[in-house]
């Protein structure tokens, strides 16, 4: 059984008068440990489909089942639970909550934790990603860009989950960093995560184990990076 | 790190917002204590006036016959004829009720017909000290007696009998010195001869007979209650109350209340809306950021609780603000109003009413932002639609 199953997952917007469809009867599955990128041009449906996969945006008709659970079956409330337990988000622009420290914005998704040892934890997974404590005291305007990526990432795998989505996760970026942030998700993945990242950029596909291509909603291609072709 | 600490650091970081939501809360609060110690203090300042301004009791020897008077002419004379009189010990066990600062003052009164220079006047006999000290309306041209051999005239007496103050008077075959002349009243008092008490027992030779008892409530609002204890500690005495006073003062209370519940409200109101204004703003500038929270597993109730909380982070700022502001103002507000005896109130209660009012009014006023912050989808909160 695959991590991430998605199985016929249609999605509509609009009304009857007006409605676009920006996914068509999509399928695919993602095994622990597999790196993957969503490529497409703009509109194409591949955000739309990241955001499905993150548990946040119902398919019109479908399933998403991750580690057997079917997630759109789930209550509100339980869907929430999934995201903390099972996906960590690295964000386009990163999007570091911008009035807390580098410390605290890992310390995020252990915020409505009970649990003791959270400042621990995120001191330690910073640490994975190479920052120090005095750096992780820092509001994320103090830290460079690199710097801030790091974080990012550190936050979303505090809580450990199986599956990183990234959305364009160097985008906004330079290269260098850019480069830091990917050679950390290729990690994550030889690490045992299922990684899918959100991506227009063939630059950053090069270490990726495959590309899923998207074109008007519908998987174009799913093979290795050297055999799905870059759409301009 | 807890939800506390994210509360907090948003509002260090939006400032101008947080200062707006506290200025509101605390003007809110600031009105609230000075309208509501403006009221107890003119509630206070009434009370005191009116149980200074004449008794509010009078008990008297218990009636056997009905009254015979009519439109203010009297044929009592058709009756018996018989004068029922007080004693010095329903005196005792009026003044008994007065341990703990209840009673203002305890005033008893004798009345005796006296012969003054041939012609007959009705004499008063009473505690002159105590008299001027409530009958605020008495006015005195001289000064009180403050011996036994003086009197002091009613202004009717004084210009049929042509006296003045210093003149020498012979009441019931004694000499007394008029020391000075009443101030026209408009009422009985006009046609009285005023004494000391004992004067009075001394010149008719008839001790330990007091016609009525005066009786000034410390606060008008325990005269029912006193009349039941005097009628209690005195089986069998008519005790009758001046309602008017009372009523007066009761109806000023009620109008009071309701003035200030009506300001206190509106500003109140006026207040919450502005602080939900504030916050549904915010909550929509930090749409991103309430995305972020969902997605990295926070549930609808967390981003509600993060939201109250920094409502009531601010509003306990608004309460320390707005009650040392408003009790400042109420401080303030006598200074401003000269000719007034308005006094500065001050209660505890105003500081835990103050209190109160902040974190009623901060956190119902974020009930609705949070609300929609809870509700945010995250989907659409992080244009993933």
């Amino acid at each position: 059984m695959a991590l991430i199953e998605v199985d016929g997952v249609r999605k509509e917007y609009g009304d009857a008068a007006c409605r676009v469809v920006a996914l068509h009867e999509v399928s695919l599955e993602v095994e622990a440990g597999e790196y993957a990128a969503i490529m497409g041009p703009s509109g194409s449906g591949k955000t739309t489909l990241l955001s499905i996969l993150g548990a946040m945006n119902p398919p019109t008709s479908g399933s998403l089942r991750i580690d057997g659970i079917d997630v759109y079956d789930l209550s509100q409330e339980r869907q929430a639970d999934l995201r903390r337990e099972y996906i960590g988000f690295v964000f386009q622009q990163l999007e570091l909550v911008p009035y807390l420290s580098a410390l605290e914005n890992v310390m995020l998704p252990l915020a409505i934790l009970k649990e003791g040892g959270k400042r621990e934890r995120a001191l330690e997974v910073l640490a994975r990603v190479g920052i120090d404590e005095q750096k992780g005291r820092r509001l994320p305007s103090e830290l460079s860009g690199g710097e801030q990526g790091r974080v990012a990432i550190a936050r979303a795998i505090v809580n450990d989950p199986p599956i990183i989505l990234a959305d364009e996760p160097v985008g906004s970026l330079d290269t260098s960093t850019g480069r830091q942030i990917l050679d950390q998700l290729r990690t994550l993945a030889d690490g045992g995560h299922a990684v899918v990242m959100v991506t227009h950029n063939p630059d950053s596909t090069a270490d990726v184990d495959r590309v899923i291509q998207i074109l008007d909603g519908s998987v174009s291609c799913d093979d290795g990076p050297k055999f799905c072709a870059i759409p301009n | 790190m807890e939800l506390r600490h994210i509360a907090f650091g948003n509002l260090r970081r939006r400032k101008g917002k947080a200062a707006l939501i506290t200025f509101g809360l605390a003007v809110a609060v600031a009105a609230f204590v000075l309208v509501l110690s403006l009221i107890l203090s003119l509630r206070a300042t009434m009370d005191d006036r009116l149980s200074r301004y004449g008794s509010n009791l009078l008990v008297t020897p218990p009636r056997t016959d009905l009254d015979l008077s009519y439109g203010g002419v009297s044929v009592s004379a058709a009756g018996s004829g018989e004068v029922l009189y007080l004693a010095e010990s329903d005196l005792a066990a009026v003044q008994a009720l007065g341990d703990g600062g209840r009673l203002a003052a305890v005033i008893p009164v004798r009345l005796e017909p006296v012969s003054l220079e041939g012609r007959t006047v009705l004499v008063m006999g009473t505690d002159l000290a105590e008299s001027a000290k409530v009958k605020l309306w008495w006015r005195v041209e001289g000064s009180l007696p403050d011996s036994p051999d003086e009197v002091l005239l009613g202004l009717n007496v004084r210009n049929e009998f042509g006296l003045e103050r210093g003149d020498t008077v012979d009441l019931g075959g004694r000499s007394f010195t008029v020391s000075g002349v009443l101030w026209e009243t408009g009422d009985e008092e006009d046609n009285l001869v005023v004494v000391d008490r004992e004067a009075l027992t001394s010149l008719t030779g008839e001790g330990g007979r007091i016609n009525l008892i005066e009786v000034t409530a410390a606060s008008t609002s325990d005269v029912e209650a006193l009349v039941a204890d005097i009628e209690r500690a005195l089986p069998g005495v008519e005790v009758t109350s001046v309602m008017q006073s009372i009523e007066f003062n009761n109806q000023a209370d009620s109008s009071l209340a309701r003035f200030g519940l009506a300001v206190m409200l509106l500003i109140v109101v006026i207040s919450g809306l502005v602080v939900t204004i504030t916050m549904l703003t915010a909550v929509q500038e930090r749409q991103k950021e309430i995305g972020i929270f969902r997605a990295v597993g926070f549930k609808q109730r967390h981003i509600a609780t993060l939201i109250v909380l920094e409502s009531a982070m601010l509003s306990s700022s608004a309460a320390v603000i707005g009650v040392v502001g408003g009790l400042g103002a109420a401080s303030l507000a006598p200074r401003l109003v000269r000719e007034s005896e308005l006094g500065f109130f001050f209660d505890p209660l105003l500081i835990a009413a103050g209190v109160a009012v902040a974190f009623l009014v901060g956190l119902s006023a974020a009930v609705y932002p949070a609300w929609r912050a809870a509700r945010m989808d995250p989907a659409t909160a992080l244009k993933y639609v």
